[in-house]
């Protein structure tokens, strides 16, 4: 039984040399005080509570920390575990309007998948207005996984000028090399870009304008994002037509007026009308891709 | 420290850990970027509350509550911000454009977290920092009501 007048007595004296009652506390606990025989030094009362042993007592206050690093370890695998099994946000919605995040993502995996398979062949349907005709087309596009990629459509437009409803197939070189990036003049405060049309069937370059582009775009990762917007929000919409796959027979150039895109593949399954739209009349030779995400 | 003062601790500290949570999340939200210093300010949110609910004169309990409540705020500080759709500028000078993004459509949590201290290893350095905060803090308050 420890002897309460006494603990009382030394905590007076120190109380009278301004030791703060706290740290009597802290020192009584740290050498083995219960809780009750420290409160019954400070109330004046002559003895600890006799209803709760004083084994009980110690070893309660030595399971009590045992329960606080219980809880402590519960708390800090919850919350490590909730955020990795938390459900994402869908990446494409059918139905609804994607964003560019979305695209982001979609490219992201879409890499992926290419990188896995050493390729990946889509599904398309464009529709296009181009002077004032309206252009649908469905065809493949090609993903290599040297980054390259070949759009292969058929082609019909509401009069004819772009091909007929037997057109053969048509290819829209769209891969390195094609797009160059203009510097923008001080007065806009953002550039656009253009088919370069020397090297429009070099599939070979580089893609160093478009991943110098990219640089600033940590949210991205991949060029295919970019090479997205550029291929299809371009200034001029050159089509190659040929019939052998490697000879032109002929060039069709026209302002894009608008286009849509449907893709499917099979990393996600179709993807969203009007991925890409360009609202009418705008000029979009001085516009900024991103302006034509929703 | 006993069972009932405990779980007010932890009801206290859950509360303050929200709350750092979110302040974490408006903050990047607000500025487009995650401010280091944010994890120091959650985690030592978290052990507030824990210390301002907590009534014992367990020191180690104090101490281990306020550094799992401080890992738990910052935690979910960044959880919120991967889930939540930021402006990020991106580009650079006059080519720089905005876009908003949701981190957790481009990536899991985490490549997030990876590329978050591989970008800046001092977010890695403040995680800590505020885990240590929650901890110091949950054992000054609950020391100052004794």
């Amino acid at each position: 039984m420890v002897d309460i007048e006494k603990a009382r007595q030394v905590a007076t004296e120190q109380l009278a040399k301004g030791v703060p009652e706290s740290k009597l506390r802290d020192a009584m606990w740290n050498n083995g005080y219960t809780q009750g025989e420290i409160d019954a030094v400070f109330s004046g009362k002559s003895q600890a509570p006799s209803f709760v042993p004083m084994a009980q007592q110690r070893q309660e206050v030595s399971s009590s920390k045992g329960t606080a690093v219980a809880f402590a370890a519960i708390i800090v695998v919850i919350f490590t575990v909730l955020p990795f099994v938390m459900p994402r946000p869908g990446v494409v919605v059918s139905g609804e309007k994607v964003t560019l995040a979305e695209i982001m993502a979609y490219d992201t995996k879409l890499q992926q998948k290419v990188a896995q398979e050493g390729g990946l062949t889509c599904d398309l349907r464009l529709t296009m207005e181009a002077n004032g005709e309206t252009i649908s087309a469905t065809g493949k596009l090609y993903l290599s996984g040297d980054g390259k990629e070949r759009m292969e459509v058929s082609m019909s437009s509401s009069s004819g000028v772009y091909g007929s409803e037997t057109a053969s197939i048509i290819t829209i070189e769209n891969s390195s090399g094609v797009y160059t990036y203009h510097e923008p003049d001080y007065l806009r405060t953002s550039g656009y870009w253009t088919r370069d049309e020397e090297s429009m069937l070099d599939t070979s370059e580089s893609l160093e304008d478009i991943d110098y582009y990219n640089q600033g775009q940590v949210a991205c990762g991949s060029d295919m994002c970019t090479k997205f917007l550029a291929n299809y929000q371009g200034t001029t919409l050159t089509v190659l037509v040929r019939d052998d796959g490697l000879t032109p027979l002929s060039t069709i150039e026209s302002p894009l007026e608008s286009m849509e895109v449907e893709m499917s593949n099979p990393v996600f399954g179709p993807v969203d009308e009007g991925l890409f739209k360009i609202p009418e009349g705008e000029n979009i030779q001085e516009a900024n891709p991103y302006d034509y995400l929703y | 420290m006993k069972i009932n003062n405990l779980m007010k601790g932890i009801v206290g500290g859950l509360i303050f850990t929200l709350l750092g949570a979110f302040i974490f999340q408006m903050v990047a939200n607000a500025t487009g970027y995650v401010f280091d210093f944010s994890a120091l300010i959650t985690g030592g949110l978290a052990g507030l509350g824990f210390g301002l609910f907590a009534k014992e004169r367990d020191r180690f309990s104090e101490h281990v509550m306020g550094a799992a409540l401080g890992y738990a705020a910052i935690m979910l500080g960044y959880f919120l911000v991967y889930m939540s759709p930021m402006s990020v500028s991106t580009g650079a000078f006059i080519h720089s454009t905005t876009v908003t993004v949701v981190p957790a459509e481009l990536m899991s949590f985490g490549d997030f977290m990876a590329n978050t201290f591989k970008e800046s290893p001092i977010h890695a350095l403040f995680f800590v920092l505020g885990i240590v905060a929650g901890s110091a803090v949950a054992w000054y308050v609950a020391d100052k009501r004794k």
